[in-house]
């Protein structure tokens, strides 16, 4: 059976049916567009958020570290409470126990006088006091000999009584610090003290921030990721006559730009967004530039104290 | 053959609807274009305030009494290099007995107010 229309109800030709289609078509295509848009500026916003959470973190960790340089340890001409190289930073201080600042042992040896480059109870071992006692293997350490400083690992402890016979590693390099026997390093009977010490480094390894509290066996930092999407990271130190340089000079003529000069640290960071997202920048992560200062309260009272 | 009731829409009401919905989707367009002007303008600006922060940051932690500096360019990092996309300078006003008053103003790209930083130094 046919239907057939009542007078004056024609619905719509062939043509105007396309036309209508086409028409929504091309509403609805834009209207897609106007929504996938939306979301990319969606998807962007969260990627640039994330970037700057990840540079606010990276920048309150380094804050909060490098704000302990150099407590209870003020810097010398050779020897940097702050020290700097390329994008690795090694932050040393003194450590404190329950209140109190870790005390230097003293070097507990009456002979006759040691010849350079060793020690009281072997060559990398030295007697100290056992008074307030804190050093364990792995630990790190400052060996002090009047005005020369060595950074030192140890590796064992043997206590006996009042005296504590401490082996380090022999590397003559640790923490960018000269360490052990370097520069042939002449024990004293007098003058020679053994000093717990904390260090915080930071470098950046793989795309990774890194950062080290502890030692390990082998004398190298025990690394924990702090933060991923780094891209690189450049360091650099301010002095207190206001150069900039990658690190301190302190083998020069002049008294300047040496590792007691130190007054502020600039740290240039590149951070990368992570993960990548297709839809933008042509799935590329997008890279973006921070700059960061950091002026450590004890270099800062170092210097006020010098000039 | 001529179909009787075919009345459809005069020319006139078919480009007034096109007139009305031009209008709408140019309002769209703009308003999409001034946020993504707005989201950039923000970003250059949250970069301009760390500049500033960071710069007056260094001028807290130098021993100098602190002095005055004309603009410079300066790069996201807050770096000084020909063709910097943001500008930065220092005005201090000296408040006497030893107190002084460090503004920094930093331009950016897009921006018609710099962001500024006020701090007081005592020296």
């Amino acid at each position: 059976m046919r239907l057939r229309l009542p007078a004056g109800r024609a619905g719509f030709t062939l043509i105007e049916l396309m036309i209508a289609l086409v028409a929504g078509l091309v509403v609805l295509a834009a209207a897609t567009a106007a929504v996938a848009a939306t979301w990319r500026g969606l998807s962007g916003g969260r990627m640039r958020e994330g970037l700057e959470r990840n540079a606010r973190f990276i920048n309150e960790a380094l804050n909060r570290d490098l704000s302990e340089t150099g407590v209870g340890l003020s810097s010398s001409v050779r020897f940097g409470s702050l020290s700097v190289r390329g994008d690795t930073i090694v932050i040393l201080s003194v450590p404190y126990t329950n209140g109190l600042v870790a005390a230097p042992h003293t070097f507990q040896y009456g002979g006759a006088p040691l010849a350079p480059a060793t020690g009281s109870c072997g060559t990398y071992c030295v007697d100290v006091d056992t008074v307030s006692w804190d050093l364990v293997a792995n630990d790190l350490a400052l060996l002090q000999v009047n005005n020369e400083r060595r950074l030192v690992e140890v590796s064992a402890v043997n206590r006996s009584g009042a005296i504590a016979s401490v082996t380090f590693r022999s590397d003559s390099t640790l923490l960018q610090h000269e360490a052990a026997y370097a520069r042939n390093l002449q024990l004293a009977n007098n003058g020679t003290a053994l000093t717990k010490l904390k260090f915080v480094s930071y470098w950046v390894e793989n795309g990774n921030l890194m950062r080290a509290d502890r030692l390990n066996p082998n004398g190298t930092s025990a690394g924990e990721l702090v933060a991923t999407g780094v891209d690189s990271i450049r360091v650099s130190l301010v002095f207190s006559n206001g150069n900039e340089a990658a690190t301190a000079n302190p083998l020069d003529a002049d008294g300047e730009n040496d590792w007691d000069d130190i007054l502020a640290v600039r740290v240039r960071a590149w951070l990368k967004s992570d993960p990548t997202d297709l839809r933008l920048n042509n799935g590329q992560p997008v890279t973006r530039a921070y700059g960061w200062w950091f002026a450590p309260r004890n270099l800062r009272y170092e210097k006020n104290r010098i000039s | 053959m001529k179909r009787s009731n075919e009345a459809g829409f005069t020319l006139i009401s078919v480009i007034l609807a096109v007139v009305i919905l031009s209008i709408g989707i140019l309002a769209l367009g703009r308003s999409q274009a001034m946020l993504v002007r707005a989201q950039a303008t923000s970003e250059a600006r949250n970069v301009a305030l760390g500049i500033a922060r960071n710069y007056i940051e260094e001028v807290r932690s130098r021993t100098a009494i602190p002095a005055s500096e004309g603009g410079t360019l300066v790069d996201e990092t807050g770096t000084a290099v020909a063709g910097g996309h943001y500008n930065r300078s220092l005005t201090v006003a000296d408040l006497g007995n030893g107190l002084y008053q460090a503004t920094c103003n930093v331009t950016f790209p897009r921006g018609t107010q710099p962001v500024q930083i006020v701090t007081l130094i005592y020296r």
